[in-house]
């Protein structure tokens, strides 16, 4: 009987799985070689699209959309450095900022320019420093250097060094007028630990109450309620708030010698 | 006139438990090139068998074996063995595509394989099996590709109608007619080495 297993070709050679591993680590690192190479890419695909975009628009940072998981500082613009808070929300191109949440301080150096808008108004500034916190129905503006103005349905106002400002719907309070210490709280400020000289609240400009940055009319409703102070009805141009004298307040006196006030 | 028969297949792995090459196979996932070695030295037996029977070139065979691990390894994501595949079977369907691209390229075999030399110096009993092997390499060398193959992963490797089936891509009526022709042919030119003898 002929047998079909005499039909021998022997073992597998014992080279065989050495030369098997040796061409997949070939290709492996074929693979390593074509996916470095491919990141390279796309890295440059990315640097590419950075340049072209900056070229395009002229103005330095392309732009971005972060959410804050964290304190964080970012350079939004040449010269314009934001620390966002954790939460606070930021998207900007080139110069222009939108903030519809959160707490964020800005740093513009001189120079620059700072153009920001929130869901209630607008925070324009060169080389200054400055705090905005952004509520659903409120933009808290606190000044720590320089000047900025801050611009709303109700007026504008150029807010000093030490000044804040709250800016809603309908309604632009200042410091001076924060009888209540709600926006001082909200900005962590205490109202009277400020300088005294007010403030001058102008009309706002026709492009302020522009469709951008018009309120909903629900919030326009609910501006004047009881919690908040009584809204600066906008003065007209010509007319200047009293000038005060100045405060001198110590951290350890309960209250500040206002001069006549 | 000699009948055809096998004692046995090739040894393990066809008939390997499924459970064991799910195992293997998700090793080799997750453990990359080091755990893939286990698998080559698992199933070269099996490949190494069925490549030299069909190219008779021990050098060609090996470089055939390796390449159908290559493309193994490359293609282990897309094997699914929740199908009812069996490792083997995928192993020997790539085998046998590994071999008919080096017959479309003209990879024509060079050498003998030394295992089936005849060797006047060993015993005759030796020398007799040797002979007969030699008779049935021949014989099997003189048959088409298409009934070589199935004569292989029949007689030899022991798969059933099924497997073969999947291996050649090709209805298990269309195998059993090709195994049945490749058996008759292998039984003329054996008995025509016989009493020529």
């Amino acid at each position: 009987m002929t047998r079909l297993d005499s039909w021998d070709v022997g073992p597998a050679p014992p080279t065989l799985a050495d030369g098997v591993m040796a061409r997949v680590e070939r290709l492996e690192r074929q693979r390593r070689a074509r996916r470095a190479l491919a990141a390279f890419a796309v890295a440059a695909l990315a640097s590419a699209a950075t340049v072209v975009a900056a070229v395009t628009h002229g103005r330095g940072a392309p732009g971005g959309d972060v959410v804050a998981t964290e304190r964080m500082e970012i350079e939004i613009a040449p010269g314009v450095l934001a620390v966002m808070e954790r939460a606070a929300h930021l998207v900007w191109r080139g110069r222009e900022v939108s903030q519809d949440r959160g707490e964020v301080s800005y740093r513009v150096r001189a120079g620059a320019a700072l153009e920001l808008v929130t869901p209630t108004g607008q925070v324009r500034g060169g080389a200054s420093t400055s705090r905005v916190l952004v509520e659903p129905a409120s933009t808290y503006v606190l000044v720590r250097d320089g000047e900025v103005s801050v611009i709303g349905g109700a007026g504008r106002v150029a807010l000093g060094a030490g000044r804040y400002a709250r800016v809603s719907a309908a309604s632009l309070t200042v410091d001076h007028d924060d009888v209540d210490g709600s926006v001082g709280r909200a900005l962590g400020v205490a109202p009277r630990l400020v300088p005294s000289r007010a403030p001058v609240v102008e009309p706002a400009p026709p492009s302020v109450a522009s469709a951008r940055i018009a309120p909903p009319p629900h919030r326009a409703a609910r501006a004047p309620a009881a919690s908040s102070p009584a809204p600066v009805t906008p003065p007209s141009p010509t007319r200047r708030a009293p000038i005060v004298p100045p405060c001198f307040c110590s951290p350890m006196q309960a209250v500040c010698d206002c001069g006549g006030g | 006139m000699p009948a055809l028969a096998v004692a046995h297949p090739l040894p393990l792995t066809a008939d390997a438990p499924a459970s064991a090459e799910r195992a293997l196979l998700e090793a080799c996932r997750r453990g990359g090139p080091g755990e893939f070695r286990r698998l080559v030295e698992r199933y070269e037996g099996l490949v190494w068998g069925f490549l030299a029977r069909m190219v008779r070139d021990r050098a060609l065979a090996e470089d055939l074996s390796q390449e159908t691990f290559l493309r193994a390894y490359r293609a282990l994501g897309a094997f699914d063995p929740s199908r009812g595949a069996k490792l083997s079977t995928w192993l020997l369907t790539i085998a046998r595509n590994v071999a008919l691209d080096a017959a479309r390229r003209g990879a024509a075999p060079t050498t003998e394989l030394d295992d089936t030399a005849v060797d006047a110096a060993t015993p005759e009993s030796i020398r007799a099996a040797r002979e007969l092997g030699e008779a049935i390499a021949r014989a099997a060398a003189s048959l088409s590709p298409a009934h070589r193959e199935v004569l292989v992963l029949a007689e030899v490797q022991g798969l059933s109608m099924d497997e073969i089936a999947v291996v050649v891509a090709a209805p298990s009526n269309t195998v059993k007619q090709r195994l049945s022709r490749a058996r008759e042919r292998m039984r003329a030119l054996l008995a025509e080495w016989e009493a020529d003898r």
